[in-house]
């Protein structure tokens, strides 16, 4: 087990390698996609300061709390777009077959899937997100830590929310915008004050659309941290994690082949 | 004209019958009007401004309309000549360009006017009637498809940059999000501060987005001619470039092939 842990490690390494290789052969344009994107991510973090500045504060939430939530969201996209963005394309290969020729390959079918698209250019969001987060007035040891771990945990919602979303094309043909477009609902949810949603809103908020895994508790746990939310987290982000797999998998025995011929 | 009819109308129908994807943008669009209405009932209650959620949420319903109908042709154009697709179609009786463009206005006319039915509707239960007189409404709708179609006409120069850059995909997202701030389509600009909008005046954002989303609250003759002329300046500006680049493309395309 350990060593086919280590085995896919190595795999892994080996495919940023790659992609960071391939990204570099026009360095100028790798380097003004990272700078857009960057300025992307500050202009739109621009437009909610100006929102703080003219009304204050937003139900107890100002621009200090928003950062954090900039810094939690930016860096687990990053992480999404840079190591596990292949599974966006999971309806694709349903579609045209491809699926294929990663279920007939020895190593995990998920893993190879999830590495099979990078975008370079999202470095620019790890730049937004630890510029966020020393803007947020909260820089201490211990919140650097809480919102590194906050922004992996929030990087696992979001990569097993995906994988449900493009796990639907194991049941409805051609559901890749669907898809994208539920998946765009989720990161617009997680971008809002978590404060606004109160009542009934935040339970949704929190549950079948759960952004608030993102906003409201990462937030929480970077300004003082308590065990009640950090459970609720791990919780609330481990059933959606194994519910994905499940689906996944589920998806898979009721998966008929593309038969189409190609190796990977 | 025939043939670009045409294919506007086989492009329409294409658009029309993937449910799939027009029930996902619905979906989004009333996401982003919920959690908008939120966020501006929060803020209202906040600072005592009453009908301040119907105010944005219409002018964000017509901002939207334009953002969200975007058929990506930029992707389309840049794998058109990455892939070299394109020399196939450059010896056809038909320009390339016009072709893609007419196909992606009739994919276009779809989403807005499923999402023009469908955000009307939600906009109406959610704040009550909208900030503008009803007889304004086609004048508006109609300001807001024009502006949809020189949004797409943007893109298909961002498309067309695919000749100098190896991706165009966040120069893609760079135009989007300078819409969003420039051209206020979450926020109006009327929010942001004076010197920020000197600037955005300078783009054409400005003008496809916020003069033509701004006749929902601020409605009048004046106004609109001037939105109606600097949309005219941009379109000839865009459509240079558009011109220009596309013939050094074919010429590219036409010497060393696709």
């Amino acid at each position: 087990m350990a060593a086919r842990f280590l085995k896919l490690c190595k795999l892994f390494l080996f495919i940023q390698k790659s992609n960071i290789k391939t990204a570099f052969l026009n360095k100028a344009d790798a380097l003004i996609n990272v700078i857009m994107m960057t300025i992307n991510n500050l202009s739109f973090a621009f437009m909610w300061w100006v929102i703080f500045e003219n009304k204050g504060s937003v139900n107890g939430w100002q621009f200090g709390e928003m950062a954090l939530l900039f810094a939690v969201m930016n860096n687990a996209f990053a992480t999404f777009a840079l190591f596990a963005r292949g599974i966006q394309l999971l309806p694709e290969y349903i579609d045209n077959g491809n699926l294929d020729n990663f279920l007939t390959t020895p190593k995990n079918s998920l893993f190879l899937i999830s590495t099979s698209e990078s975008t370079f250019a999202n470095w620019g969001d790890y730049i937004t997100g630890f510029l966020m987060y020393f803007l947020s007035g909260y820089v201490n040891w211990k919140s650097f830590w809480m919102m590194m771990l906050c922004s992996f945990l929030a990087f696992i919602l979001l990569y097993s929310f995906r994988l449900i979303m493009s796990c639907l094309a194991f049941i409805i043909s051609d559901s890749q915008r669907l898809g994208d477009n539920i998946f765009m609902a989720l990161l617009t949810f997680a971008s809002q004050p978590a404060s606004i949603f109160t009542g009934w809103y935040k339970v949704l908020f929190l549950t079948i659309i759960p952004a608030g895994m993102i906003s409201f508790y990462p937030v929480n746990l970077i300004k003082a941290f308590n065990w009640e939310d950090f459970l609720a987290l791990t919780i609330g982000i481990s059933i959606f994690w194994l519910s994905s797999l499940l689906f996944y998998h589920w998806g898979l025995k009721h998966y008929s082949s593309g038969n189409r011929f190609g190796v990977r | 004209m025939d043939k670009y009819l045409s294919l506007f109308w086989i492009s329409f129908k294409q658009a029309w019958s993937k449910k799939a994807n027009l029930s996902g943008m619905l979906f989004f669009l009333f996401i982003l009007i919920f959690i908008y209405n939120c966020l501006w009932e929060a803020i209202a209650a906040e600072s005592m401004e009453k009908g301040l959620n119907r105010v944005f949420i219409w002018y964000l319903l017509f901002a939207e309309m334009i953002i969200l109908s975007n058929p990506k042709i930029d992707r389309i154009l840049f794998d058109d000549i990455q892939s070299g697709t394109m020399a196939y179609y450059i010896n056809k009786p038909i320009s390339f360009f016009f072709m893609r463009y007419t196909e992606a206005l009739g994919n276009m006319s779809v989403s807005f006017l499923i999402m023009g039915g469908f955000g009307a509707v939600i906009t109406l239960i959610l704040t009550g009637n909208p900030p503008f007189e009803w007889w304004q409404f086609p004048i508006i709708l109609g300001m807001c498809f024009a502006s949809s179609c020189i949004n797409t006409l943007l893109y298909t120069a961002v498309g067309l940059c695919g000749l100098w850059l190896a991706s165009i995909r966040t120069l893609g997202m760079a135009v989007e999000r300078l819409a969003f701030i420039l051209g206020g389509a979450i926020f109006p600009l009327s929010i942001y501060p004076d010197w920020f909008v000197d600037i955005a005046k300078w783009t054409p954002f400005y003008s496809f987005y916020y003069l033509s989303i701004k006749l929902v609250y601020d409605f009048s003759w004046s106004n609109l001619a001037e939105a109606f002329l600097l949309n005219t300046f941009w379109v000839a500006l865009i459509s240079t470039f558009v011109v220009l680049t596309y013939k050094k493309l074919t010429k590219r395309v036409n010497v060393y092939g696709g």
